[in-house]
């Protein structure tokens, strides 16, 4: 009795079989008249199955990707995970070193208030003996103050350092901008040019 | 060779998209909109509730890009989307209630034959709409969408034995019920 080879008919039909596997499928086709019926089946089937058209759409291919790009969601473009937190973190260090300059300027104000200070902080400029007295960090931020003697200079270098570090947050804005993803999915020519080549 | 290429091109697609870029995957939609929007059509029979079903499809593809894996092909994946986005539709407008108002295309004949052949048409998609969803969509991947067993597999996530099994029932089925009109033809 022939074992009929329903499943590997379709297999065949649609040249999912390896060349053995066909082989074998062709000399069971060659002596089985059920199967070479099945596969005359299948072979209609598939022909009448092909008859049913496509769906006719409403929206020409532009205005489909267009309204695609308009509901899609901002993807920041990215490069490698290191360069990606240093430029999130780049506006953050600008303020802070706006932050920085302005509390060393209050700072040094203050310390200008004390009568005699001035003349202290001009004689002395590494203020060694007092920082000798002070914790780490507000010896070094003295330190800095010093770097901006003759006093009537400094609050024009402090003043330009503050616009420094406005026009590189700008600058920052700007290329954050310009890089942002805009909401089209294509240029109008990318477009044209892959629709007509259909 | 072609094949070859295109894959390649495509990959390179994906990985810019899979960057951010929107330009290309703008044009991975112009590429496969075509065949998603029919493989959705075919599986739910209305060609607006396809249109619409591709359009969230591509944007959940797009939201979904980034955990893509090249390796496998990415029109299965993104077939998995659509197929999935189809039937979510199809269970929320629940066409598959009544078939017999599937709004179906017009097919590009004149005089007398039109009618006949609008009704074998309309024959053929109740048929198919009649079959089980996992057949069904099975059977529109093979037949309309062409896509080997590996990738029907890889797109519905099932076993390519799987395939072969809910292929031949499907067909046999629809031999059953189609047989009168497959002796017409």
């Amino acid at each position: 009795m022939i074992e009929h080879m329903d499943l590997w008919i379709d297999a065949y039909l649609d040249d999912e079989l390896d060349p053995r596997q066909r082989q074998q499928v062709d000399a069971h086709l060659s002596q089985c008249p059920v199967c070479r019926r099945h596969l005359e089946q299948r072979r209609s089937l598939s022909g009448l199955l092909q008859e049913v058209p496509p769906a006719s759409t409403r929206k020409t291919e532009n205005q489909f990707v267009a309204e695609v790009g308009m509901r899609l969601s901002r993807r920041q473009v990215s490069t490698n995970p290191g360069f990606h937190l240093a430029w999130s973190l780049t506006p953050v260090a600008l303020v802070l070193a706006a932050g920085f300059i302005q509390t060393a300027f209050i700072l040094y104000d203050l310390v200008g208030l004390i009568p005699g200070a001035e003349q202290f902080l001009v004689n002395q400029p590494t203020f060694a003996p007092l920082s000798f007295h002070l914790p780490g960090l507000a010896s070094k931020l003295l330190e800095f103050i010093t770097m901006f003697l003759p006093m009537e200079w400094s609050w024009i270098i402090g003043l330009a350092g503050l616009v420094a570090i406005g026009l590189m947050y700008l600058g920052w804005l700007a290329a954050w901008w310009s890089l942002a993803p805009s909401t089209k999915l294509l240029p109008d020519s990318r477009v044209d040019t892959e629709y007509h080549s259909r | 060779m072609l094949e070859a290429i295109r894959a390649e091109d495509e990959m390179v697609l994906v990985t810019q998209a899979q960057h951010g870029d929107r330009e290309a995957f703008g044009m991975l939609v112009c590429r496969h909109r075509a065949g998603m929007i029919n493989g959705i059509y075919r599986m739910c029979g209305d060609a607006q509730l396809a249109e619409d079903a591709a359009q969230v499809a591509l944007i959940r593809a797009w939201q979904r890009l980034p955990d893509y894996r090249p390796g496998g092909s990415f029109r299965s994946w993104l077939y998995r989307i659509a197929i999935n986005t189809a039937l979510d539709s199809l269970r929320r407008e629940k066409q598959a209630e009544d078939i017999d108002d599937l709004q179906l295309a017009e097919p590009e004949v004149s005089g007398d034959s039109r009618l006949e052949k609008e009704e074998r048409i309309r024959k053929i998609r109740q048929a198919i709409m009649a079959l089980p969803e996992a057949s069904r969509a099975v059977l529109i991947l093979r037949e309309y969408e062409a896509l080997t067993y590996q990738e029907i597999a890889q797109t519905l996530d099932i076993p390519t034995g799987t395939v072969m099994s809910r292929l031949n029932y499907a067909r046999k089925w629809l031999a059953e019920r189609l047989q009168f009109l497959m002796e017409e033809a």
